[in-house]
């Protein structure tokens, strides 16, 4: 038996950049909020 | 052959190094001590070559190892962009909108944890009924199993969690909401995706990783190496322990019906003894911020309640009147 790298390193680049995207997606999105209260006031 | 004492004494094993190690604060891996609890009482009932020693290798220890550590990546690159692109939002509200965040991602944990830990529950409830003839090779969980998994994680985590989460969300680093939204995103990313590819992942070594992945991504944050070497070194000595405790516990099961009845009773006195001692140093949501230790001690005395503040004082000692002494007229 063998160890199925290819599946080791797609759990690592699906893992990492899945949650990058979201931090970045949410911070950007309180980020937005924030400025249109700013605007809004 | 895989006989219901064997697998009765691999829980054994792993129930007892779970509960050591939850007194101790420790975020041990429970599916490590499942694994190690059975391939120890598997070893010495049924023989060596009944362990499939590459299977552990590929699925469970190198997972084991890459996991922490991608999941750390993620968390450490998402905590120090949440950071940047906020720097100039009032932290009031950043923090209000992480803290959405947080909840959103610790239910993707939990959701995440049923998929891999949960799975392993009714995976071994299943073993017992396959292997006691009860249900038939092959087929897939009871509905009961599934509710019964479920209930029990869920109470496991209501009841007992606060030791742990004091050592997670505060003995390893001050977590702050950006942090805990990207660990948690992390997490719950590496054990999807790993269920998702049949590799058997510790929540409790991806989420440990992911916690120290956001500590370093923090500018200006503390992160304790000295309890994450300490949780390490409980990693490492998981496996072999709970095989250790699972193998003893399958010479015993071996004795027939008074040994697994002797087993039975040694695992009540055992959660007893744990139980009491946890009770010596209790950890609710009253004060698990209190402090980023988790104590446990031998003895309660009066001293150490007043020099601990995170202990509840004890009631304090009646005053015994004594008669005045009369002088002698």
């Amino acid at each position: 038996m063998r160890v199925d790298w290819a599946a080791l390193g797609i759990v690592a680049v699906v893992s990492i950049v899945t949650s990058v995207i979201f931090t970045v997606l949410l911070a950007t999105g309180i980020r937005l909020v924030s400025v249109a209260k700013i605007k809004s006031n | 052959m895989i006989t219901v004492p064997i697998i009765l004494a691999g829980l054994l094993g792993a129930i007892i190094w779970n509960l050591v190690t939850w007194l101790l604060g420790l975020s041990s891996s429970s599916s490590h001590a499942l694994f190690g609890g059975l391939i120890g009482a598997v070893i010495v009932g049924a023989g060596l070559s009944s362990v499939h020693g590459w299977v552990i290798v590929s699925k469970v220890l190198l997972p084991a190892i890459v996991a922490p550590l991608v999941a750390g990546i993620g968390a450490a690159m998402g905590t120090q962009l949440a950071y940047r692109i906020t720097r100039k939002t009032p932290s009031a509200q950043s923090n209000s909108g992480f803290k959405y965040g947080q909840a959103f991602t610790a239910s993707m944990v939990a959701l995440a944890h049923g998929t891999s830990d949960g799975q392993k529950t009714m995976g071994v409830i299943t073993l017992v009924l396959i292997a006691a003839n009860l249900q038939a090779s092959g087929t897939r969980p009871q509905l009961w199993v599934i509710i019964t998994a479920g209930i029990a994680i869920g109470l496991g985590t209501y009841s007992g969690g606060w030791r742990i989460m004091r050592t997670m969300g505060k003995g390893i680093v001050e977590i702050e909401t950006p942090q805990g939204a990207a660990s948690g995103a992390s997490t719950s990313a590496t054990i999807l995706a790993s269920a998702h590819l049949g590799f058997g992942l510790s929540t409790t070594h991806v989420s440990t990783g992911s916690i120290l992945g956001s500590g370093v991504g923090r500018e200006g944050a503390e992160v304790r190496w000295s309890v994450a070497r300490r949780m390490v070194f409980a990693w490492l000595l998981t496996l072999p322990g709970a095989a250790l405790v699972g193998g003893l516990a399958a010479l015993l099961s071996d004795e027939g019906v008074a040994g697994v009845v002797a087993l039975m009773i040694l695992l009540a006195g055992a959660c007893l003894v744990i139980y009491v001692f946890s009770r010596r140093n209790k950890i609710t949501h009253a004060n698990v911020i209190d402090s980023h230790e988790v104590l446990v001690l031998a003895a309660a005395t009066p001293s150490t309640y007043a020099d601990d503040p995170r202990l509840e004082a004890p009631p304090k000692p009646k005053k015994i009147k004594r008669p005045k002494a009369r002088s002698a007229a």
